[in-house]
């Protein structure tokens, strides 16, 4: 048998008792998850603990809740684990004698009891990316499948796993930062309808996302790659979608002038020029509205001249006109395949 | 402990101060610095999203210079460890892409077979000299200072690609904190982003997230924050004055590199650590150990 302490992050916003921690105690077979813990609690110790679940096998995506800090599905999270890791963060804080397992709501949205956020405003970005198919015949022949070859099913697939659980939306620094950035999740859908073979809408796709709040404001925290339960690697994904834009001419962007101005870094000296880079990206008059921060920035002995090149620069020069060659040559060079990783079921 | 050693673009230029005194401190530790000169910008995931294969062979040059020289590679940022590492991992992940990218190398007459390791300062300061020998050497003990550790994403996250066993729980600051004699403080922003990668394209949302740490490590009581990354340090240094503006609330707290927090304790001047190339004023803390800028 596993013992084990759930301090549950319990709240009721339409009800008096505010926001509080709650703490269960438990004694569960081996082998079991929080989720059948929780089940557990909700039957035998107080029914009026709310949280979602539904298929208990890590498919429906239901169960996602932070454990411990980190957004995870309960029903795929073992119990002894995570109050292991209690217990070493509590040591860490200092505070041994409080070393239950954590359980919040998921977060970046707004709570409607305990565990149970409302996800709408999730839903709507999801389908701001109109995750559906536009194939090339209007009237598709009823007779016959559209066959797909292994590479164009390749292309796609790690996308297809996702549960939209909103593990990933739940921790993404972006969201927090910029709660109309359309996040990890609607991006992972995007890719995966912009990378069928089947679909021919994929510029108008890469051109929705190119917006205030697209995919150029990924911050690149990782923590969406770091916590999707399917191991999808979100930010490889999402990058795939920079690439997208780019090879469809979508570069007007700051960040996608950003991403260029390392290339012609890379091609002047071999290293980034910091101070072209904020030009580059934004233009002068945006540069030249931020003249106190560059002030600040040059009382500190911060502003310097451009970087010495590279030893061998010119060598660098002939790799990069090789590789460039390589990129233009049709047939070989399809998007770099997601790692495939992620596609075994985990 | 010799390793081949990256720089990273950045620390070349406006945060010389962390090139400066990671030589002074690794020298100190007996960690052996050959400076990569010929190894290029590692394109900060910039370049991997816009041109991946261009930004495959370009770390591609930089691995296979380290492998030449039969040396594995230091980076003192995070950005630099994670693509470096990335790139290693898919080429050597990958048959087709080592290929390709061989063909482009060969065009300068460099060629990769997969054996170049990437770690970085912090990885080497808390597994190769180990705290014991670096509390050893501790000549100015840090007593009494509150410092809030700030990891950077990149070189915890994504496990799959930095290695790092536990980039949730990660102990190497605090670690190498302690140390040093001062007290690591806890506190809820820890492991969060700085909004780097985004704060010239997106200044805003990458300025809220500093914001954030910012407050995060004030609130928790920290006399200063530090931080393995130059990028991290630019964003939660020099964006201060900005989150301050933008939260609407008082945010300031000097930012220290990895690399001047050692130096500090091994003894080293603040002038020689270059703890005068801050935005954000470093006098109040080094007051609390009895030194100034001078």
């Amino acid at each position: 048998m596993v013992s084990a302490k759930l301090s549950v992050l319990r709240s009721d916003p339409q009800g008096e008792t505010g926001t509080r921690w709650q703490t269960y105690e438990v004694e569960m077979p081996d082998g079991s998850t929080v989720l059948e813990a929780l089940m557990m609690i909700q039957d035998e110790q107080d029914g009026t603990l709310a949280f979602r679940r539904a298929c208990r096998h890590a498919i429906c995506g239901s169960c996602a809740m932070r454990i411990n800090g980190c957004a995870k599905l309960a029903c795929n999270t073992q119990l002894t684990l995570v109050a292991e890791q209690a217990t070493k963060m509590a040591t860490y804080a200092g505070r041994d004698s409080d070393d239950a397992i954590r359980i919040e709501p998921l977060g970046n949205m707004p709570v409607v009891k305990d565990l149970v956020t409302d996800m709408d405003v999730f839903w709507r970005k999801l389908r701001r990316t109109r995750p559906w198919l536009f194939p090339a015949e209007a009237r598709p022949d009823p007779d016959h499948e559209r066959l797909m070859s292994p590479e164009e099913w390749d292309r796609m697939a790690q996308g297809l796993l996702c549960l939209e659980c909103g593990a990933c939306y739940s921790d993404c620094n972006a969201v927090e930062a910029a709660p109309e950035f359309i996040g990890p999740t609607a991006l992972v859908k995007a890719h995966r309808y912009a990378t069928d073979a089947r679909d021919i809408d994929e510029h108008r796709r890469a051109s929705d996302l190119s917006g205030d709040h697209g995919l150029w404001e990924c911050m690149r925290c990782y923590f969406c790659s770091e916590r999707c339960p399917k191991h999808i690697r979100v930010r490889e994904l999402i990058a795939q979608l920079g690439e997208l834009a780019w090879r469809e001419d979508l570069r007007r962007d700051p960040g996608a002038r950003h991403a260029e101005a390392f290339v012609d870094s890379l091609k002047q000296s071999g290293r980034l020029n910091e101070t072209s880079l904020a030009v580059r990206s934004q233009g002068w008059s945006w540069a030249l509205r931020r003249l106190p921060l560059a002030v600040r920035v040059a009382l500190a002995g911060k502003l310097t001249l451009p970087p010495h090149k590279v030893d061998d620069h010119e060598g660098l020069l002939r790799v990069i006109e090789a590789a460039e060659h390589a990129e233009q040559e049709p047939g070989r060079l399809p998007p770099l395949q997601p790692r495939r990783e992620g596609v075994e079921p985990s | 402990m010799v390793y081949a050693y990256y720089t990273g673009c950045v620390p070349k230029q406006s945060t010389r101060e962390l090139d400066v005194s990671t030589r002074l401190i690794c020298e100190r530790l007996g960690v052996e610095l050959r400076e990569m000169t010929g190894a290029p910008c590692c394109g900060a995931g910039d370049v991997d999203e816009i041109r991946p294969r261009l930004n495959l062979a370009v770390n591609a040059v930089t691995l296979a210079q380290a492998e030449r020289d039969g040396l594995d590679i230091l980076t003192i940022c995070n950005v630099c460890a994670l693509n470096l590492r990335a790139a290693n991992q898919l080429l050597n992940d990958d048959a087709g892409e080592m290929a390709l990218a061989n063909e482009a190398l060969a065009a300068a007459g460099y060629s990769y077979g997969g054996s170049a390791t990437v770690t970085h300062l912090l990885a080497v300061l808390v597994n190769e000299v180990g705290r014991e020998a670096l509390a050893a050497k501790v000549t100015r003990a840090l007593r009494g200072l509150r410092l809030a550790p700030f990891y950077g994403c990149q070189l915890l996250r994504p496990g799959a690609v930095t290695g790092n066993p536990a980039p949730d729980d990660p102990r190497g600051l605090e670690t190498l904190i302690e140390a040093c004699g001062a007290t690591p403080v806890d506190h809820a922003a820890r492991l969060k982003c700085c909004g780097w990668p985004v704060i010239v394209a997106r200044e805003q949302t990458a300025v809220a997230a500093s914001g954030g740490v910012l407050a995060a490590a004030i609130d928790a009581g920290a006399d200063a924050i530090v931080t393995p990354c130059p990028l991290c340090h630019i964003s939660l240094d020099g964006y201060q004055q900005k989150a301050a503006q933008l939260s609407g609330r008082p945010l300031q707290i000097p930012v220290l590199h990895l690399s001047q927090l050692i130096g500090l304790a091994l003894g080293f001047s603040p002038l020689e650590l270059r703890l005068n190339r801050h935005v954000t004023s470093t006098n109040g803390l080094l007051a609390r150990l009895g030194l100034a800028l001078t």
